[in-house]
């Protein structure tokens, strides 16, 4: 009987493991551009009825008094992690490539597979077909080519492309289109700072930046990572106190047992 | 004499239960919304005299802050009613996403109640860009569109609520008030943590440990004297 107690205090054990092991994960992501840190989530167990007085049932005849039953949970369970899409700090690198989103929305690119992914990295490369592309190669979408003539090209607050060709003209190519969901905490995370879309998060909804709610474009700057090392640090102080107090509860349950087996001499 | 053994193994067998649900607790520290059950030593005897079901602490856990538009937390005494399959349940876990149809739902996919019924968003979402805004009183809007109240319901006696996993609490006459609109208060984008107090926990597992550890010192000094009782007998 006393098992489900250790079973109980095993199954917390393990779930503040798993925290560890996010919050180490957001430790470890500390300089990475653009990433959101995550937060681990349980949920309780089963309840189980049982009978508060064991002795009572057993004598033939007595009738279960409902009254008598008291529900005892089993314990906990990592249910899932969820991203935090906080605004990172906005570091200025003045590389003309480098775009940051001050507000909501994604980039979205385009995989060689033909799907798209959205990220908030915008440490863009040009390619040598002159479209612009992430750290990774992935194709920014809507995108734009240049030509050998340009010198140089901004990108406004709104996500508007101009270039500067070598004669000095100034002509339009494009616009940055950003992507929004209706909750951006139910993207899955696929690494390279790409995320898919998802049942839980809902279709992407395209947009000019600066335009109806979606974040403005701030060209020679990145945006940094989310992660708060205080914050993280005293998560990371709650989690190993949580996961002691549950190992005390496995040497009293342990003691108990013991104490149990001294009844008979 | 005899009897002291029962009382004795009875009062070794509630401390177990008891340290069941102060593990229960403890297990639970980091979990969204849950609500600790009160492990009292004397509990057990209440249960069976008053027919007190369950105790379970419904004050407020901390609230954190999530910043995610589906994340809504309830300061005061209402519940958020979901519709499952037994019926309605009710939870203070605000943790909830927009299935493949546009309906709001819990974690595990149970619709989360409107004072309309079943929340849909899907149209609105489709029709604006907007953002999904909760009020106070747990008014939902899409940018413009207004969509429904959430159904936020007040149990008169949360004593009768039976626990189910997931922080959901089921309450079997199923007949719910709606909650007066100035008795709580939505906060979006936070989410309530769990109320265990660890050294509540702890204090009632060393009182649980001592208590279990009399009874069998009682148990051993009753086994002694009835031992000593058949010795009278003899010359």
């Amino acid at each position: 009987m006393p098992t489900r107690a250790l079973k109980s205090a095993a199954s917390g054990m393990y779930a503040q493991e798993i925290n560890i092991q996010v919050i180490s994960n957001n430790i470890a992501n500390m300089n990475t551009t653009s990433f959101k840190k995550n937060r681990a989530e349980f949920k309780d167990l089963i309840y189980q009825e049982i009978s508060a007085n064991p002795q009572n049932t057993v004598i033939p005849g007595s009738v279960e008094n409902s009254n008598t039953k008291i529900q005892v949970g089993s314990g906990v369970k990592p249910s899932s992690t969820q991203k935090l899409f906080v605004q990172g700090d906005l570091q200025q690198t003045g590389q003309q490539f480098d775009v940051g989103i001050n507000g909501d929305g994604f980039f979205q690119v385009r995989k060689s597979d033909g799907t798209f992914s959205y990220t908030r990295d915008g440490s863009f490369k040009i390619s040598s077909e002159g479209s612009m592309v992430t750290a990774d190669g992935y194709v920014l979408e809507p995108g734009f080519t240049l030509n050998e003539d340009v010198r140089s090209i901004s990108i406004s607050r709104d996500g508007i492309i101009s270039s500067t060709e070598v004669g000095g003209d100034t002509i339009e190519l494009g616009t940055i289109e950003l992507a929004k969901f209706v909750n951006p905490g139910g993207l899955q995370a696929i690494g390279d700072n790409l995320y898919n879309e998802t049942e839980a998060s809902g279709s992407p909804i395209l947009g000019q930046a600066g335009q109806e709610g979606f974040g403005e474009l701030n060209q020679g700057f990145l945006e940094s990572s989310n992660v708060d090392i205080v914050e993280e640090m005293i998560s990371m102080i709650s989690a190993q106190r949580s996961y002691e107090i549950n190992s005390k509860t496995v040497k009293t349950v342990e003691e108990m047992m013991s104490i149990a087996n001294n009844l008979k001499r | 004499m005899i009897k002291g053994l029962y009382n004795a193994s009875k009062s070794m067998n509630d401390k177990i239960h008891n340290i069941q649900i102060v593990a229960n607790n403890l297990a639970n520290l980091s979990t969204n919304g849950f609500k600790r059950e009160i492990p009292f030593a004397e509990y057990m005897e209440r249960a069976e005299n008053e027919g007190v079901k369950q105790v379970t602490d419904f004050s407020e856990g901390e609230f954190l802050e999530t910043d995610n538009p589906l994340d809504f937390a309830i300061s005061g005494k209402a519940f958020f009613a979901v519709n499952t399959e037994r019926g309605i349940e009710l939870t203070k876990n605000g943790q909830f996403e927009i299935d493949e149809e546009g309906y709001l739902t819990t974690k595990d996919g149970n619709k989360v109640l409107g004072e309309k019924g079943n929340i849909n968003l899907d149209e609105s979402l489709l029709k604006s860009k907007g953002e999904i805004t909760v009020t106070d009183d747990g008014q939902i809007k899409v940018g413009e569109f207004f969509i429904d109240y959430l159904k936020l319901v007040n149990v008169e006696q949360p004593e009768m609520l039976e626990r189910s996993e997931n922080q959901t609490f089921y309450y079997a006459e199923q007949d719910f008030n709606n909650a007066d609109k100035s008795e709580f208060k939505i906060h979006q984008g936070f989410i309530e943590g769990s109320n265990t107090n660890p050294i509540l926990e702890m204090q009632a597992m060393i009182q649980l440990q001592k208590d279990y550890e009399a009874s069998q010192k009682m148990i051993t000094s009753l086994d002694g004297m009835l031992s000593q009782s058949k010795e009278i007998g003899k010359i």
